[in-house]
């Protein structure tokens, strides 16, 4: 039998249908949220979507990568924005994309607020990586636009947890966003207790940033 | 219309509890992760036949496990949830083990270790997976074997069916 390292050794199916969705919501833990709520009078949200919701401004909204469709309900002109074509067959108000590029060639300088939370395409990378994908979510994005990002400490890669300070690395990590063109406003860090959880938030990500876009 | 909105305090996240399976099914394919196979060579090689697995999913290895560890000859770990603990207390597992049996092979997911953020030591090599192990060596006070490749990670390496730091530790006392 073969012996594999590496996703790369193997080919991927051709999912059908119901395997590519059931792949899919392994991957987005909110769409559980959206379940829930799509059959009932009452929008299911977490306390970090309460908090986003109590800062958005007045305008358009997109919601990138996180199973944004759960807020449908919650957030007037809400564009929900996600790469999986599988999305578009139960929402199919969805924009679909397949690479960040086209979210601002699709939406240029057009949102007031722009949400990524705990999108899984966007782990497995170090810092400049995430400026980099955060360089096209901005394309995206009319100056003044708020911007919420959270992320998990543990799937950001190259750098060395035993011996750099959790906080001041993430501290960089927004003054490196900054840089892009944005200000934070306001950042919460919250790590894990040691008692076998990941982290007090592996549904949003236990780093989360408010920023406005400056220019 | 807008709805009532009720917030959820609770962790949606859910574990899978044999994800190793459920990955096969993505793929054409059948296949051996190398990493099982690294760790069924290294019990074939060293002759273990007591193998005592701490685990929270399901590894469909080929030796047989026991029900108590005061009986092996190997405690294996490969629980993800073991990276999740503090520095200090899987330092104090792995010690507590070694009295109990004199042979640990531990897997780490480099991921999760110093999950708390503040067990920081600035002594130890700027190479992440280097200072693993000196973390190891010096903590345990022992010199320990390493089993793990050299990679970044990028997700796609398995690394949440066998976590991919691997140490063979050995109680020299016993």
């Amino acid at each position: 039998m073969k012996i594999v390292r590496h996703y790369s050794e193997l080919t991927k199916k051709n999912l059908d249908m119901k395997t590519a969705y059931l792949q899919y919501r392994t991957g987005r833990i909110k769409h559980e949220l959206w379940m829930k709520s799509r059959k009932s009078n009452d929008v299911y949200i977490t306390p970090h979507d309460e908090y986003i919701l109590n800062r958005l401004q007045a305008g358009s909204t997109a919601i990138f990568g996180s199973a944004g469709y759960h807020l449908e309900g919650c957030v007037d002109n809400l564009t929900v924005i996600e790469q999986n074509d599988i999305v578009k067959h139960f929402y199919p108000d969805a924009v679909i994309v397949k690479n960040r590029t086209e979210i601002g060639e699709l939406f240029p300088n057009y949102f007031d607020n722009f949400v990524v939370t705990n999108n899984r395409s966007d782990l497995w990378t170090n810092a400049e990586g995430l400026c980099q994908y955060i360089k096209e979510y901005k394309k995206a994005m009319a100056k003044g636009c708020l911007f919420f990002y959270s992320l998990r400490d543990t799937q950001l890669t190259s750098w060395n947890r035993l011996k750099a300070n959790h906080y001041n690395m993430f501290i960089d990590l927004a003054k490196e966003i900054e840089k892009i063109g944005f200000e934070c406003l306001e950042s919460q860090m919250d790590f894990a207790n040691g008692d076998g959880n990941e982290n007090p938030d592996t549904t949003n990500g236990n780093i989360k940033y408010f920023f406005r876009c400056t220019r | 219309m807008k709805k009532n909105k009720i917030v959820i305090d609770k962790n949606l996240y859910k574990w899978h509890k044999n994800w190793d399976r459920l990955q096969k099914s993505f793929f054409t394919e059948p296949y051996e992760l190398y990493e099982k196979v690294k760790i069924e060579r290294f019990v074939k090689e060293k002759g273990f036949k007591k193998i005592f697995h701490v685990k929270d999913n399901h590894i469909d290895f080929k030796f047989d496990t026991i029900g108590s560890e005061n009986e092996a000859d190997l405690i294996l770990i490969t629980d993800q949830k073991f990276s999740r603990s503090t520095c200090t207390q899987i330092i104090d597992d792995i010690k507590s083990w070694l009295e109990i049996c004199p042979h640990v092979f531990v897997c780490l997911n480099r991921h999760y270790l110093n999950i708390t953020g503040v067990e920081i030591d600035e002594s130890l090599p700027d190479d992440y997976e280097s200072a693993i192990q000196s973390w190891l060596e010096k903590s345990l006070g022992s010199s320990v074997v390493n089993y793990s490749e050299k990679f970044t990670d990028d997700g796609q390496y398995f690394t949440w069916v066998i976590p991919d730091q691997k140490f063979y530790i050995k109680n020299e006392n016993c």
